[in-house]
């Protein structure tokens, strides 16, 4: 009995020392120290008469059951939704401005971490056994892509780049990514390579893609030099039927060339020595790279050689086409590669042998080469790559990093493999895109938006995909053939470069744009993506316009607001006026041949645009044309009417009449 | 029967400390949130002001220039010339609400050139703040 008596004392007393150090501990917890420290801010602030309130002390949470979201960042964070603290230090300043209201969702949703903890560490849930830190900002617009579907994120420049550039880069070819169609081959068919390329063009090309072209997206295998000879027997093996015919020689024919070269605007979309389009590859070494008689096949039909190609078919006579395809071999001819130096590399290729090929066959198996290109007998890979569901919020402790050192994060390994893709073992199969440091953190947010949370469907926002049924018939085959949609969208389909010609036909008069068809020039001087000259026959001008007119029209929009066509004197002064003295239009547009460049000029636009046009965009540009740059002045009936008046009363310039 | 007591005190006192110790020290963790990594990727522009840059580049350089000096391709046209808006000294006599007004109400409103135009019927004013919180970045020090 004596001899219990102590222990139960300390033990006793013990207790009583918890319980006294409780409430103790819980009156020196951080969270009161950033609330008491808010408060003298906000009295202080108080004092310069800025609207800052102080708060009651106490936890504060968000919670919003169906999102799992139980968030008390705003405990320490008080000042998020306070503009007067956008400059305050943390945890007091005030969110950056953004589409959502600040708190609407919670935050862990965007920021992640650990939303229910009440120390910053643990909150921001950098410590161990929590899987989920805090994303730091320049990733953090991944978290926009977990509800938002789709590479037109409004304001989420970043996630839809790097979305873009998965899709363009082709990753589906070996990945399974959610969210993006398994579309088919983005590299050109391999069928014909023999007869489309020269041997040590090739062979540097398997070497080093963007040795030859800058802008290419085809990875670098980092293939030994065995590796690549053999690739290049088995890939030369690859013929189609293709007459080797030779090119005709002579300043004249190079001349002519070089005209109809001009003519045809082919810089519109292929650069050269990158000055012009980048819409196609850079032509200027391309002398070096292909067969003369491929390239007249080529500009004959490039669909019988390439059926996928977004190049159109021009109708150049068969004279014309062996002119340009002279003024091509000798104007970008590649001083890199001379004849000696490939007939010294040709003879050191392995040969050609049942063998070769078919060792050259399993290395293009091997590689995964028909991830992009589709060859006869080979096949597309099927998960080629890693399967990467759920790739935004994979465990970091099932990631492999190697030898490397460094930050042991889901965000830093996968820049990590991005940019050097075989660093973290031996035998790694993924080519290297040399992505620049900006794209590889663009791809980074896209892969991080993957995240597989849970999202309810009502907060999901997914890019409209009702899509029209696609243009066929008649005016179908005109829109395949000079490929249209290369540059120009309608009804939401097509290329960015060139106008929306969704409602063409209540835009452009007929008469005019038949003419524009035959000798296009530019609306714009300052473009360098010009309309090419097509060779389009009278035939397939007229479907175009008509289908223009019957289909791709707006019957909100009225041809003419003027009766007989013309507006009277009176209106076109009062036009006059308003456009100089109150709009300063002339600020932007060319009118009398005077005024700015950034719109297209606006002499003659009375035998081009319908006056109904005019008008109608007039009130509202963005309606009819979204991302326009022209403002929308909120103008009242009469003013568009006098504005449009002026317009139409300009002549066309002496050279157009 | 005295050192007892006296472990005892010592005891409940260092269970104490243990206890209330580590609420106290993770304070000083609380400030290093989002730091990159050596190889990270280096962000320059925040979310507003990359927002920003975007409208920039699509509306204005024409006429203010790509890097704001009042030197885009259209300025040649223009009597008065595009404000310098890289020039940090005079920006910064302005506050951002009035360079909100500026750019949402343009020129003629504000008693100067009618050559810059409203742009509040076409920008929404989270576009507007986004532009001004980009405009505060031009001309800095590079």
């Amino acid at each position: 009995m004596r001899r219990i008596a102590p222990v139960f004392c300390i033990v006793s007393f013990l207790l009583l020392g918890v319980y006294a150090a409780a409430p103790l501990r819980e009156y020196f917890r951080e969270w009161r120290r950033y609330q008491n420290r808010y408060n003298n801010l906000a009295e202080e602030k108080l004092r310069q008469n800025l609207p800052v309130r102080t708060v009651a002390i106490g936890i504060r949470q968000i919670w919003r059951p169906e999102l799992d979201v139980v968030d008390r960042c705003t405990t320490c964070h008080l000042g998020i939704e306070n503009p007067v603290l956008r400059d305050a230090a943390q945890p007091y300043r005030a969110h950056p401005v953004t589409p959502h209201k600040i708190g609407e969702m919670g935050c862990t949703l965007c920021h992640r971490g650990q939303g229910a903890a009440t120390t910053a560490r643990g909150a921001h849930g950098r410590m161990q056994w929590w899987d989920d830190p805090m994303l730091p900002s320049p990733y953090l617009q991944a978290s926009c892509g977990q509800c938002h579907l789709g590479n037109n994120v409004p304001e989420a420049l970043a996630l839809n780049a790097g979305r873009d550039l998965l899709q363009k880069v082709g990753c589906v070819g070996c990945h399974k990514l959610p969210g993006f169609a398994k579309t088919g081959p983005i590299g050109p068919d391999l069928d014909g390579i023999g007869s489309k390329v020269r041997p040590l063009w090739l062979f540097r090309w398997l070497k080093n893609p963007k040795d030859y072209l800058e802008r290419t997206y085809m990875p670098d295998f980092q293939l030994s030099d065995d590796q690549a000879r053999l690739l290049t027997t088995f890939l030369l093996a690859q013929k189609v039927q293709i007459p080797e015919a030779a090119l005709p020689t002579g300043t004249a024919v190079i001349e002519l060339g070089q005209l109809r070269y001009r003519e045809a605007r082919c810089i519109s979309c292929h650069a050269q020595n990158g000055r012009g389009g980048t819409f196609g590859p850079d032509l200027g070494r391309v002398g070096g790279k292909v067969r003369p008689g491929w390239l007249q096949s080529w500009l004959r039909d490039p669909k019988a050689l390439f059926p996928q190609t977004p190049m159109p078919q021009f109708s150049f006579p068969e004279k014309d086409i062996q002119a340009i395809s002279a003024y091509i071999v000798s104007e970008f001819a590649d001083p890199s590669l001379d004849q000696a130096q490939e007939d010294e590399f040709v003879r050191f290729l392995p040969a050609a042998s049942r063998d070769s090929l078919a060792a050259g066959r399993e290395l293009f198996q091997r590689l995964g080469c028909g991830g992009c290109h589709a060859l006869k007998d080979t096949e597309r890979p099927v998960e080629f790559g890693p399967d990467l569901a759920g790739i935004g919020s994979k465990d970091v402790d099932r990631l492999d990093f190697g030898n490397v050192r460094g930050e042991r994060n889901l965000w830093t390994w996968l820049f990590t493999k991005i940019k050097t893709p075989r660093v973290f073992a031996k035998n790694l199969k993924m080519p290297d895109f040399r992505f620049s440091n900006e794209e590889s953190r663009e791809i980074v947010i896209a892969l991080l938006s993957i995240s597989g949370k849970k999202i309810p469907p009502q907060y999901l926002a997914a890019p409209q995909t009702a899509r029209l049924a696609p243009i066929s018939g008649e005016f179908g085959r005109v829109l395949k053939k000079y490929e249209c949609l290369s540059c120009h969208t309608i009804n939401g389909e097509g290329g960015k470069l060139a106008p929306d010609l969704s409602v063409i036909g209540s835009q452009d008069r007929p008469e005019w744009i038949a003419s524009y068809f035959r000798v296009p020039y530019s609306l714009r001087p300052i473009l360098t993506e010009r309309m090419p000259l097509l060779g389009m026959s009278e035939q397939e001008i007229r479907t175009a316009t008509t289908y223009f007119q019957l289909v791709l029209s707006d019957d909100s929009i009225p041809h003419e607001i003027f009766p007989r066509g013309k507006p009277d004197a009176e209106e076109v002064a009062r036009g006059k006026e308003l456009y100089y003295a109150r709009y300063g239009c002339q600020a932007c547009h060319q009118a009398s041949l005077a005024g700015g460049y950034v719109g297209p000029p606006l002499d003659g636009d009375g035998s081009r645009l319908f006056s109904g046009y005019i008008y109608t965009y007039l009130k509202n540009p963005q309606k009819i044309k979204p991302s326009v740059i022209e403002p929308n002045y909120k103008l009242d009936d009469a003013e568009a009417r006098a504005l449009t008046a002026y317009v139409v009363s300009l002549p066309a310039p002496k050279e157009r009449q | 029967m005295k050192r007892t007591l006296l472990a005892a005190l010592a005891g409940v006192t260092a269970l104490g400390v243990t206890l209330w110790l580590p609420g106290v020290r993770a304070g000083a963790d609380a400030s290093d949130d989002t730091k990159p990594s050596a190889d990270a990727p280096v962000v320059t522009l925040n979310y507003e002001q990359a927002n920003g840059q975007k409208l920039f580049e699509h509306y204005c350089a024409v006429c203010h220039g790509a890097s704001g000096e009042g030197d885009g391709f259209n300025a040649f046209n223009l009597n008065p010339k595009p404000r310098n808006l890289a020039d940090r000294e005079s920006m910064r006599r302005f506050s951002d609400n009035q360079l909100v007004a500026a750019i949402s109400q343009g020129g003629l409103e504000r008693g100067k050139s009618n050559l810059m135009p409203p742009w509040g019927n076409t920008l929404n004013e989270r576009q507007v703040r986004y532009l001004v919180a980009y405009l505060r970045t031009l001309g800095e020090p590079k």
